[in-house]
């Protein structure tokens, strides 16, 4: 049987892929030139604040960049933090999840949330503790939205990225009484769009990942939002105001970074931000922060600093999401910063904490995982007189996919 | 055999079946578990059939394999192995540990035999050691030598070497040298056209000075 990708077609396509991301990397080197002077000149505090009242105050909207956090704990823009000593003993959590979509071909309409929780200890030597807690959704209620339509992979993400948050919450609620500074760690950005449009419950997740994130102060966790790879533009788009003169600001000009669109925040740090070192701490100006900082008070505003996790001089860098709670105490973000980036070393070249990788390892549902999943659920069902049966769809794929070899010149 | 689960974990379980032939099989356990009970050489014990029956598979361990991962092989590119991370792959992440072990009798009716099992074991079925009076009486033939010297993908001359030296601990040490020489007189004649190999094997067998004070 041939293979239906027909690699001979790509390879033109492929050849042009190439130059055209070079192209892409030339050009940008003038403009990372540009924001790199730009960064570098960012000394003025007074002057930034400034420049950030007047798109919040005038009938400006569409600022979307990043802002110093309040004073009086705002810190210089282009100012970058040495990497601190880590704090003796700490105690590390980690949650993450994974799920299984719900698929109207499969012989049973549901879905399947699985967390994974991760504790290690660090400067204890303990083994560290895990479990999962997998959770299937099968009723009508769980599986349909008013109108009867079966939910959304989206809906779905934004029920496994809440249970992510309280599954967190819990277990720190729980080791309050082991080594502080509690870390708790989420993989992603602490800020959520939860879409209420396409969500149909999206109103009570929010309201119940508020409250988690209260659990989680009250805890008085160091919460953290892991960001691999970011693609944030926070900083750019506030070196794009700060050219700006006053009279210009307007939503149209901040549609865009103007001559610096196609940066991001990691291109420049890179050339910024020695092995080790972070950023600045801000915030990034948005209606989702304000909410939560509106609806929980300031402590529950979100921050952000870059930090560079390599340990070579190829740069690495990550952004760390954290509550204000958290960045506006210094020790704090010492720690926060020091455990990363030991977490960030026990993998040597896979600079990633090892806790998050952990809880992202239990988590995950392989597809091996997932066919045993729908066979106990087939056998369950002829055990109480259902006739479990795939559609004739899924059914004719299974068949046209299960004898296909893969054919290969010697 | 047939015995309850509490009895096999006293007598120290090697581990269960992964995947069988009459030829031999692999068994798989915990590396948290690995420990003198995984010996190169030692004599291992399954069930084949039904339990109840009492016939067994007897085979030596020939090989202990453990397997990497991605994640493992990151944590060896590290600079230096965090502890914590080391003692979390080898309790929580389970890493397996196969166990290939070569059939070289069976017991049926309370004796045992020195040929291959007339079935293999079934999967996850208990695999244990043999205790020492089973060793001591299932190593008083040497019968089983030419399986192993025949065996494939087997190091056999060391395979016969360690369970020899393995089971000769089975023997009270006024019988240790004897049970050593005759081991080695019936290795010269299996390998008398190969007299390197001999000298090899015989070699590796050689009783200790104490032994060989013992016994006489």
């Amino acid at each position: 049987m041939p293979l239906s990708l027909e690699f001979a077609k790509l390879v033109d396509q492929v050849h042009t892929m190439g130059r055209y991301l070079g192209h892409v990397q030339m050009s940008s080197s003038n403009r990372l030139e540009t924001a790199l002077r730009l960064f570098n000149a960012a000394t003025d505090l007074d002057e930034i604040h400034e420049r950030i009242r007047l798109v919040r105050e005038s009938s400006v909207s569409g600022y979307r960049g990043a802002t110093p956090t309040p004073r009086p704990y705002s810190e210089v823009i282009a100012g970058v933090g040495a990497p601190p000593m880590p704090p003796p003993a700490a105690t590390i959590l980690a949650a993450d999840g994974s799920q299984v979509y719900p698929d109207q071909h499969e012989s049973a309409l549901y879905y399947l949330i699985n967390i994974g929780v991760f504790v290690y200890f660090h400067g204890a030597p303990r083994l560290p503790y895990q479990f999962t807690h997998p959770d299937l959704f099968y009723a009508e209620g769980a599986l349909k939205d008013k109108d009867g339509r079966v939910v959304t992979n989206q809906t779905v993400n934004a029920r496994r990225s809440l249970v992510e948050m309280q599954w967190l919450a819990r277990e720190v609620w729980e080791r309050q009484t082991e080594a502080r500074p509690l870390l708790a760690l989420h993989d992603g950005p602490l800020l959520k769009f939860f879409g209420a449009a396409e969500v149909p419950d999206a109103g009570q997740i929010e309201a119940d990942y508020m409250g988690a994130l209260q659990q989680l102060f009250d805890a008085g966790a160091l919460l953290v939002g892991y960001g691999d790879r970011p693609r944030s533009t926070y900083i750019i788009s506030l070196l794009h105001l700060l050219r700006l003169h006053p009279g210009e600001i307007n939503d149209a000009v901040l549609r865009n970074n103007g001559d610096l669109e196609g940066l991001t925040d990691a291109m420049l740090l890179a050339y910024v931000l020695e092995p080790g070192e972070r950023s600045a701490i801000m915030t990034q100006n948005s209606p989702q922060n304000k909410e939560y900082k509106d609806q929980k008070g300031p402590d529950f505003e979100i921050a952000f600093f870059y930090i560079n996790v390599a340990d070579s001089t190829r740069p690495v860098i990550i952004r760390v999401d954290l509550p204000m709670w958290v960045a506006r105490d210094p020790a704090a973000v010492d720690a926060v910063h020091a455990l990363l980036l030991t977490q960030c070393g026990i993998q040597g070249r896979k600079r990633y904490p090892y806790a998050l990788t952990r809880a992202d390892e239990m988590a995950y549902v392989s597809s091996v995982e997932k066919s045993h999943l729908d066979e106990m659920i087939r056998v369950e069902m002829l055990r109480n007189q259902l006739e479990p049966e795939l559609s004739n769809k899924l059914q004719s794929k299974d068949l046209a996919r299960s004898g296909r070899t893969k054919h290969r010149l010697r | 055999m047939g015995q309850p689960m509490m009895d096999v974990q006293e007598r120290r379980l090697v581990g269960r079946v992964l995947r069988a032939s009459t030829v031999g099989f692999d068994c798989g356990t915990r590396g948290s578990r690995l420990d003198d009970l995984h010996t190169f050489g030692a004599f291992v014990k399954t069930p084949i059939g039904d339990e109840q029956q009492g016939t067994f598979a007897i085979g030596l361990i020939y090989a202990i394999r453990i397997d990497d991962d991605p994640l493992a092989r990151e944590l060896v590119m590290a600079s230096m192995v965090d502890n914590n991370a080391l003692i979390d792959q080898r309790e929580n992440r389970m890493v397996p540990v196969e166990i290939g072990v070569v059939n070289v009798g069976y017991g049926v009716d309370g004796g045992l035999i020195q040929s291959l099992p007339p079935r293999p074991p079934m999967s996850l079925a208990q695999v244990e050691l043999c205790p020492v009076e089973e060793v001591y009486q299932f190593t008083q033939k040497c019968d089983f030598f030419r399986l192993v010297i025949n065996a494939k993908e087997v190091p056999s001359d060391e395979l016969i070497a360690a369970a020899v030296r393995y089971a000769s601990w089975a023997y009270p040490e006024a019988e240790r040298y004897e049970y050593s020489v005759r081991c080695g007189r019936y290795l010269a004649r299996l390998l008398s056209h190969d007299l390197k190999r001999l000298a090899h094997v015989l070699e590796l067998i050689k009783p200790s000075r104490a032994d060989r004070q013992y016994a006489t």
